[in-house]
This record gives C-alpha cells, sequence and structure tokens, in this order.
C-alpha cells in the first residue's frame, strides 16, 4: 500500500501563505477560494495574537485537506463522488459531484471549496499544471495532494515553494520515508483527532 | 477592471478619443484583449519552460523556473537546478507574478497628463511622442539652465546604468534610507572589499547562515522572518542548531513570534538599551580586556579638553594632505615601558584605564571616559527609558557577553529615527567590549537578504570620459526646502512618494516643475504627479533572447525571455537606449543587453568569474553556481578591521562637535515618550515592513490582497478608547497632513503605536498616503555622517480618528 502524505513542522511555519499561492497556482485555483492557506490560530486577524499585550502568544497553523484515511466527508457523499484513490489520497470526481455539500458540512477542518458561481480567475486563463481539472459551477474542490505532480513523483507544489522548508512529503506506509521518521522522531500529531478521521498530514512543533 | 480606473482616477471612459481610454477602456484593460493565444501551430498544451529572476529590492535574489503555455505564464517555481538547496527559493510575491504580471495596476501604455498635476487624469500617447517629449524637455531645461537641471532618481529595480552620465544629470545624492544605524557602526569597523560590508548601511559583518555558529542572536529591531524571505530558512537552522534567539521589538514581530525570546521596547530607545547592557559588562567586568586592548581605540588617550584622540605631534590642521598614522601616530600608554608609544608599536601592552598630563594637557584612555560616559547611564536609567526591567537587561548584557554571539540590527524599526546612529555606534560599542566580531558565531549588523552574501563585481559599459553625471547639487531629500536649480524630474521606479516624508510639503515642490517622468511597472502612489508615464516590462519579460545577468546568492543567473513585452511595455534596456537616442547619443551605446552582458561578466574584473563564460552562461537553466562561495561570510577574520588603524574605531573624532565621539542617548526627534506634542498626537506612527510587500512593490497584486490590503492597525487598548469598530474606516492625523483607511485591532501591536505598512499604494485606500504625515527632520550631525541623515519615518507621532460616514464611504 501506499499512503501519501504531508507532515508539517510548524515551528518553521512563519505564516507566509507561500504554500497557499503555490496551491492556487497549480491546481488553477479561482479568485476567492483557497485549497490551502495558513491560519493564525485563536485570531481572526491574519497574524494577531493570543493574550495580552504583552503576555502574548502565536501559532501558524497551515490548513488543508487532512486526507483522511477515516474521511468523514467520503462517508457522506451520497453518490460516491468522494473517493480514496490507490495512494491514499482522497479525490473528488468532478463529474459525478451533484454540489449538495454534504461532504463540506461533514469535514472537521473546514478544507473543502465550493463553487457558487461561475469561476473567475484573474489572470483570466486556466494556469498551473496543464492537467489539472477546470472545475465547473456547482463543485466541490479541495486539495488533490497535487495528484498531477505527484503521480509524476514529484512534490506538491506547497511543499517544493515552503521558503522554510517546513514541510515535508511522503509514504507513511513506507518506514523508511522521511515522513515516517518525523512522525516516529517528532511525535507528530493529528488534528482534531477525537473526530475518528485519522489525517494523513501531521504536525510537530 | 472598471474598479481598477476608478481608483486611478483615469480620464473618464469616452472623454478624449486616444487608444488607452476611448472606445471602452474596459475592454483594453482586459487581459485577452492585448495578450493574444498562441497560434494554431502551437499545439494546445505545448508548454516551455524559462528561467529568470524575481525583483531583488527584498534582497532574496530568487532564480525562477516559468512554465509557459499557449503563449501564457502558468507556473513559477523555484529554479530547482542548484545543488545547494538553500539556494531553490521563491515566496508569496514570487507566485503572485503569476496574476501580477497581467494586472489591471500595469502601466498599460505610455501616458501623457491631461489635467491637474496630482489629478491623476492621462491619455494614452505613443512611445515616439512620450519619448520624444521627455528628450526635448530634458535637452530645453540644460540648455537654459544647465545639466543639472535635470534629476534623475532611479530605485533599486529599474536598470538605466548608463543614463544618468548619458543625460549629464544629476542624480540627487546620499539614499536618506537605511543609513541611520550604519553611520554609527559601519566607520568604527571599516569597508570590506568585495562586500557591502561598511558602506554605513550596517550590513552584518557575517551573513545569515553563520548564525548557526552563536551561542545567542539578540536581533534588535529587525523582523527578519518579513524582511528577508529569501533567507528565512538560516533562522531556523541557527535555533535548531541550538543558537538562542531572543528578538527586541515594539511589536509582537513574526520574528518576535519565533524567537526563543521577546522582549517589548518602548519605540525609539534601542540606544539606551545598548548603553544599559554596556553599563553591566563595565560593571560586571564581563568585557574582553585583551581584545579592547589589541584590536580597539579603548586604549587610545583622549585630549580632556577639546575630546581630540593624541597622536604623535599636533595636527596640522592647514595641511593639504592628511597626515597618515605612520608620519604621525596615535599613542597609547605602554603599561610595559611605562611611556608612551605609538599604538602600534611592538612589544607594548597599551593601558585601558591610564591618564596623565603631557605638554601641559591632561589626558585618559578612551576607556576611561567611555566608563565616565556610562555614569549617566545606569540600569534604572536603562529600565525606565526602555520599559525593560532592569534583569532583562542585565540579562541580555550577560548573554551577549557569552559568546560567540551575533548581534542583529534593523531596517525597518529604530534605524529609521532621528537618533539612529547612536544606535550603531552604541552596538559598536558593545561589540568593542565583547570580541564578538570576526570570528564564526559573531556577527554584527542587518542580517537581513543576500547583501550579505559575497558581491560580485561587474563589468560597465565604456562611455566617453567626459560623459559623466552633474555633481549633485545637494541631497534629494533637501529639494523641497531649499532653493535648487531642478526643472526636470525623472523618477524611475516611485520615487516620489516612496523617499519622500512629509509628502505633502515636497508635492509644492513639484508643481513648480517642468516635467516629472515615472517610469515603472505597475502604477504607484506617485505615478498621479507624472505629465509623462512609461510602461517598463517585469522580470518575466524582454524583446530578446536575455534581458540581463544579476549575481546573488552564491549564483551567477540569467534572465531568460519568459514572454515577450506584455501590453505596450518595454525592457530597461530599450528604454534607456531610445531616450539616449533620441538625445543623440546612440552610437555609444551598446546595440543589444547581450554587449551589456559580454562587459560584465569578465574575470579580469572578478577573479571568482574565472572559467565561467558568457556561452556557459546563455546555454544554462537560469544560471551558474559560482565556485567557492558555499561557506559563510565571515568579515574581519583575525580581527583585523578595515579602518585606518585595523582596530574598531569605536572613537568618532568627527562627532566631537555634536557630542557624539562616544554614544550620547538622545530622544528620539518626534516620537519620544516625553514629547508635549503626545497631548494632541499620542501615537507613534510605526510605517511596517511586511512579507507581502517589497516596499512600493506588489501592493497591487490581486493574489496578495487575499492577504493582505492597506489597513491601519492598533492595540484593542488604543481602538477602544477611540470607541472604534472593526473595520471603521479612519483618520490617521497630524499637523502633516491626514491618510484615511480601514483600521483593525490587533493584540500585536504596541500599545501606544499605530502600525501601518510602508509602501500601501494610495489607490487601494481611502484617501491620501502613510508619507502625508511621516517625519522630515533632518539632523545637523546626519549631515556631517558617512552617509548622510537618515529619513526618519518611525519618529512621528500621529493621532486616530474615527472618518466621518460621508468621508469613509467614498473608494
Amino acid at each position: 500500500m501506499t499512503r501519501l502524505a504531508i507532515v508539517i513542522n510548524q515551528d518553521r511555519c512563519i505564516g507566509c501563505q507561500t504554500c497557499a499561492n503555490a496551491c492556487k497556482m497549480e491546481n488553477n485555483v479561482p479568485m476567492g477560494m483557497l485549497w490551502n492557506r495558513v491560519i493564525t490560530v485563536g485570531s481572526d486577524v491574519i497574524d494577531g495574537a493570543v493574550g495580552t499585550y504583552p503576555n502574548l502568544t502565536r501559532e501558524y497553523l497551515p490548513m488543508a485537506c487532512q486526507h483522511c484515511d477515516n474521511p468523514a466527508c467520503q462517508a457522506v457523499c451520497p453518490v460516491g463522488a468522494t473517493y480514496t484513490d490507490e495512494a491514499g489520497r482522497v479525490l473528488i470526481n468532478y463529474d459525478i459531484c451533484i454540489g449538495c455539500r454534504i461532504c463540506m458540512a461533514a469535514c472537521p477542518y473546514n478544507a473543502r471549496v465550493f463553487n457558487w458561481e461561475e469561476p473567475v480567475r484573474d489572470p483570466d486563463f486556466n494556469y498551473g499544471h496543464k492537467d489539472v481539472p477546470v472545475r465547473p459551477r456547482g463543485v466541490t474542490e479541495k486539495c488533490t495532494l497535487c495528484k498531477e505532480r505527484t503521480d509524476e513523483d514529484r512534490e506538491p507544489m506547497c511543499v517544493t515553494c515552503c521558503p522554510t522548508k517546513a514541510r515535508s512529503f511522503g509514504d507513511l506506509d513506507n518506514p523508511s520515508s522521511a515522513v515516517s521518521a518525523l512522525i516516529r522522531e517528532k511525535s507528530a500529531y493529528q488534528l482534531l483527532p477525537e473526530r475518528g478521521t485519522s489525517p494523513k498530514t501531521r504536525y510537530f512543533k | 477592471m472598471s474598479e481598477g480606473l476608478s481608483r486611478r482616477q483615469f480620464v473618464k471612459t469616452g472623454a478624449v478619443g486616444t487608444a488607452l481610454l476611448g472606445a471602452g477602456a474596459a475592454g483594453l484593460l482586459s487581459f485577452s484583449n492585448w495578450i493574444q493565444e498562441a497560434g494554431a501551430e502551437e499545439a494546445e498544451s505545448e508548454e516551455r519552460i524559462a528561467y529568470t529572476y524575481h525583483q531583488e529590492h527584498c534582497g532574496g535574489y530568487c532564480s525562477l523556473k516559468c512554465t509557459v503555455r499557449n503563449g501564457r505564464l502558468c507556473l513559477i517555481e523555484p529554479n530547482d537546478n542548484w545543488e545547494n538547496s538553500s539556494r531553490r527559493v521563491c515566496c508569496v510575491r514570487g507566485l503572485s507574478e503569476i496574476q501580477n504580471i497581467y494586472s489591471t495596476e500595469r502601466i498599460q501604455t505610455p501616458l501623457k497628463r491631461v489635467g491637474e498635476r496630482g489629478a491623476g487624469e492621462f491619455v494614452a500617447i505613443s512611445w515616439d511622442e512620450a519619448i520624444d517629449t521627455i528628450a526635448k524637455a530634458v535637452k530645453d531645461s540644460q540648455e537654459q539652465y544647465g545639466k543639472d537641471s535635470v534629476l534623475l532618481r532611479l530605485s533599486a529595480e529599474p536598470k538605466y546604468p548608463l543614463l544618468a552620465s548619458i543625460l549629464g544629470c544629476q542624480t540627487g545624492g546620499f539614499t536618506g534610507e537605511d543609513v541611520g544605524v550604519g553611520n554609527g557602526l559601519d566607520p568604527s569597523i571599516g569597508y570590506v572589499p568585495g562586500t557591502w560590508v561598511g558602506v554605513n548601511y550596517a550590513i552584518s559583518t557575517n551573513d545569515a547562515r553563520d548564525l548557526v555558529n552563536s551561542k545567542y542572536f539578540i536581533n534588535v529591531g529587525s523582523n527578519y522572518l518579513e524582511s528577508s524571505m529569501g533567507q528565512v530558512s538560516y533562522f531556523f537552522d541557527a535555533k535548531e542548531a541550538g543558537c538562542h534567539i531572543i528578538t527586541v521589538d515594539p511589536h509582537f514581530s513574526t520574528t518576535a513570534s519565533k524567537s526563543d525570546e521577546w522582549i517589548p521596547i518602548i519605540p525609539g530607545t534601542d540606544t539606551a538599551l545598548f548603553l544599559g547592557m554596556a553599563r553591566v559588562i563595565i560593571e560586571k567586568q564581563l568585557y574582553n580586556e585583551d581584545f579592547m586592548r589589541e584590536k580597539t581605540a579603548f586604549p587610545f588617550l583622549v585630549n580632556e579638553a577639546d575630546k581630540t584622540l593624541l597622536r604623535e605631534h599636533p595636527v596640522d590642521s592647514v595641511a593639504g594632505e592628511p597626515e597618515t598614522l605612520e608620519q604621525n601616530p596615535y599613542l597609547v600608554w605602554d603599561e610595559n615601558s611605562g611611556s608612551l608609544q605609538p599604538f602600534n608599536a611592538e612589544g607594548i601592552k597599551p593601558s585601558l584605564e591610564a591618564s596623565g598630563t603631557t605638554d601641559g594637557k591632561t589626558y585618559r584612555t578612551v576607556f576611561s571616559v567611555f566608563k565616565e560616559n556610562q555614569e549617566d547611564y545606569t540600569l534604572t536609567w536603562a529600565a525606565e527609558t526602555t520599559g525593560i526591567s532592569e534583569d532583562k537587561i542585565a540579562y541580555l548584557a550577560e548573554c551577549y557577553a557569552d559568546g560567540p554571539s551575533s548581534l542583529g540590527l534593523g531596517w525597518g524599526g529604530v534605524d529609521k529615527f532621528a537618533n539612529a546612529d547612536t544606535v550603531g555606534h552604541a552596538a559598536a560599542v558593545l561589540v568593542a567590549l565583547t570580541g564578538n566580531i570576526g570570528t564564526e558565531g559573531a556577527g554584527v549588523g542587518v542580517y537581513v537578504g543576500h547583501w550579505n552574501g559575497d558581491i560580485i563585481n561587474f563589468g560597465t559599459w565604456p562611455l566617453p570620459e567626459d560623459m559623466v553625471p552633474s555633481a549633485p547639487e545637494m541631497n534629494f531629500f533637501e529639494m523641497p526646502y531649499k532653493p535648487n536649480n531642478v526643472h526636470v524630474y525623472l523618477s524611475f521606479g516611485d520615487k516620489i512618494v516612496q523617499e519622500t516624508p512629509n509628502l505633502n510639503r515636497k508635492i509644492e515642490w513639484l508643481k513648480t516643475l517642468d516635467l516629472i517622468v515615472y517610469c515603472d511597472i505597475h502604477f504607484s502612489s506617485g505615478g498621479v504627479w507624472a505629465d509623462i508615464v512609461l510602461p517598463a516590462c517585469s522580470k518575466f519579460e524582454c524583446d530578446k533572447d536575455f534581458g540581463g545577468v544579476r549575481a546573488g546568492n552564491g549564483l551567477l543567473m540569467t534572465q531568460q525571455k519568459v514572454l515577450d513585452p506584455l501590453f505596450e511595455a518595454k525592457p530597461d534596456f530599450v528604454i534607456e537606449r531610445e531616450i539616449g537616442k533620441a538625445m543623440g547619443f546612440e552610437h555609444y551605446l551598446p546595440k543589444s543587453q547581450e554587449d551589456i552582458m559580454e562587459v560584465q561578466v569578465d574575470p579580469k574584473i572578478d577573479p571568482r568569474l574565472t572559467g565561467i563564460t558568457l556561452s556557459a552562461l546563455k546555454n544554462s537553466p537560469g544560471g551558474i553556481e559560482i565556485p567557492n562561495l558555499e561557506n559563510p561570510r565571515v568579515a574581519y577574520r583575525g580581527q583585523q578591521f578595515c579602518t585606518p588603524t585595523k582596530r574598531m574605531e569605536i572613537y568618532y573624532e568627527a562627532m566631537i562637535g555634536f557630542d557624539q565621539q562616544l554614544p550620547r542617548y538622545e530622544e528620539p526627534h518626534e516620537a519620544s515618550v516625553s514629547n508635549p506634542l503626545r497631548e494632541k498626537y499620542p501615537l507613534q506612527c510605526c510605517s511596517a515592513r511586511n512579507r507581502y510587500h517589497i516596499h512600493n512593490q506588489f501592493g497591487g497584486a490581486s493574489w496578495i490582497q487575499q492577504f493582505n490590503e492597506p489597513r491601519i492597525e492598533l492595540n484593542p487598548v488604543d481602538f477602544h478608547m477611540r470607541n472604534l469598530q472593526e473595520g471603521d474606516v479612519c483618520e490617521v492625523f497630524n499637523e502633516r497632513g491626514s491618510f484615511k483607511c480601514k483600521t483593525i485591532m490587533n493584540e500585536a501591536v504596541r500599545p501606544g503605536s499605530m502600525r501601518f505598512a510602508e509602501g500601501s499604494l494610495s489607490q487601494f485606500m481611502v484617501e491620501g498616503n502613510l508619507q502625508n504625515v511621516t517625519n522630515e527632520v533632518l539632523t545637523e550631525r546626519g549631515m556631517a555622517q558617512p552617509a548622510g541623515p537618515d529619513l526618519s519615518f518611525n519618529d512621528t507621532l500621529v493621532e486616530v480618528r474615527k472618518a466621518s460616514a460621508r468621508e469613509g464611504g467614498a473608494s
């Protein structure tokens, strides 16, 4: 088996949103939508802080589809549009998706976005990887672990572009992969483990 | 897109029957009318890869791999051809170019002003008309008023290496920016050839890669993790290697939040922190006596009466040539022989604390005078002045003395205060006390950007000897305040607003000029004051195969053609050549960019380029890694300094007239805690750098605006005190002027400060510009310093109030 995953070193994350734009570019994501972004935990303001000056903390949390082993989105999809592929990636078949958005309600990570309108791109052409499917109005979309790149044995674009090298990519089922080693050595954790979704994405500090 | 139009207040659609704004301006501004897809001969999904380099004023020097499909830029990635993985970098700004180069904020055609200056009303004109207008105005002005009646200001990105010489114009003297701390630090250590160390920008002596060797990194007044996106890895590499990182900053910056410790400080008081630390180092005798004795000016002898240093014989003040140290060395008191000896005599042991009388004059060592200097600067005083507890200051001093330690300094913080030179000078004294310099892990200065790396010297295109710029009449920043001869003002990049405190005063001056030309990629805040506007290409566009060559980050990089010029923009090289041609100097100019590259890449100029040929460079994937630049730079190895005495010359005789021969604390000019002006304007105005801009660049990029739009940031305490609501439009004001923008609260902002991103574009604010309120002070002392005075944007007080509904409504 193969279970592709991203492991993120939160200590090295500086909230710069390079990964957000890398993803947007590679995957031809329209304006008003992001598949990936960095959240400032506990703050409504990007680069805000928790506490009262000068007793402050800040934590950046890069957030995208967690590619769960037990994906809630997949379980609730009434038409089987969401599926897990042979590499462990949770994907959406846009031809089947009926736009009911039950998956969005089910996802505890708020990782999915929906095309309410005809997608508006700025610049107004299809940028990104040439093989990324263009999604029509009325379907849900999200991180694919850059399927088109990872199928070519390349890293997802967010990993390639991260200026602090906070992100690692690899196969969780390969015990000698970098991601497996990080999980072992750094006790990398899952988000919201109590939800039983068992994300493949892991974080450590 | 019509929004883009109204923001910029171009002539109303249909007003004039010109190309840009005649029939359907919105149509013309739309991307698809300008950039046709490749013809049918190119297969639907045909892609090609090209390499270029990105904007460089951040110091990142990123080399980018670009994928072009159907003639359009589709992907940007770090160039992955470098063996050294730390050179494979890009950032959020670089990726935003996917949109930004096609933006409606681009200057798309040459423009001519048709309304009042500042109204932003323009019509499109042809390149021929634009160039002819400029050439005629320059010629007429120079004929009537002289060569220096033309002023050319170039920002960091535009590449016009020959233009000032071709025009014989003046270029405006000192930079006014980023030199504050350097004025105080760099004279003590001196210029290191082949680097930027010692050129008065306070560039760090060791580069950021060396921080892994530091036990402590005390980072004062630099938001490194936002200012230096290309080098952020080095910060974490150091931290993971065990370097303890402490950031001193008024705000809880990104860098503060990622450091092991954050110590907040009252803005503009960093000198007091350093003097307090020096006091602790002296009292606890944490100083490095051998270093002070052998490698610094601490043993030199100060004349009690006139504060000059004792030399072998009196300095002949009317002599034409200054005496060399061989002719007239400084003297020290030699403990071995019990006599005065030249400081560089063999076998002596210079005393650090001697005093005595010779020729009827009383002398004491610099160290003794410094200790007396420090009597005013008790730990209690330092704590009160900085707002940092005595314990913390003592702790910082102990950490710093327990080296190897590195001391990081500004750009973007206290260096934008009128007292910034005293910060650099006090830092120099801390270095001189502890010897934290010239070895691995012990550096001082600004760590931001690859300016800290090795500088490769390029050859320059030869022009006739008499073809040179005019001598500067004065510094450009003095021009709004002093009579001068400038009639034509050429701003390549936005040098109209970006480098201008108290903008309203400058505008009064602008109104008196005969012609203002502005050339840029995107329309920036200053463009509205121009008479002629020229569209320049981004680094992704050129008309020939190559757009240039650049060195940085250990790389010799090329700008390959990614795209043909977009809209009607032209590459810098072509614009420079066309102006030169119109002036009648075509025969002196290179015919192509490649002619210049041929001259630039020359091992005779820089032997480190030996073995690198231009043809190899052109055939490479975006450049070549320059051999032997893998190791971090450690300047002043062996603690040999590039000063006349080879010692750290921390005693500044040139500053005696200002009582700053040793660092004396001076309150901020305007933003001091005790300034009575605070009753009216209680908030310090922080012009902050952030990761989303390089100064005024990228403010118009929609992919950047997803995360960052201009906004006034206040601590909740100040926010609630003014009865504001989230998203209110507020007015920031003082006696100089005001601006209006959306306001948010952020706990990370220091109470008592108003934070606003410098370089924010006027057209995305409700009204005005940050520079309407910034402090224009020029200190007399700064005028006497090696890099001239620094512009004190942060040394400003303001008040914030809710804008009325009517005022807030217009956007």
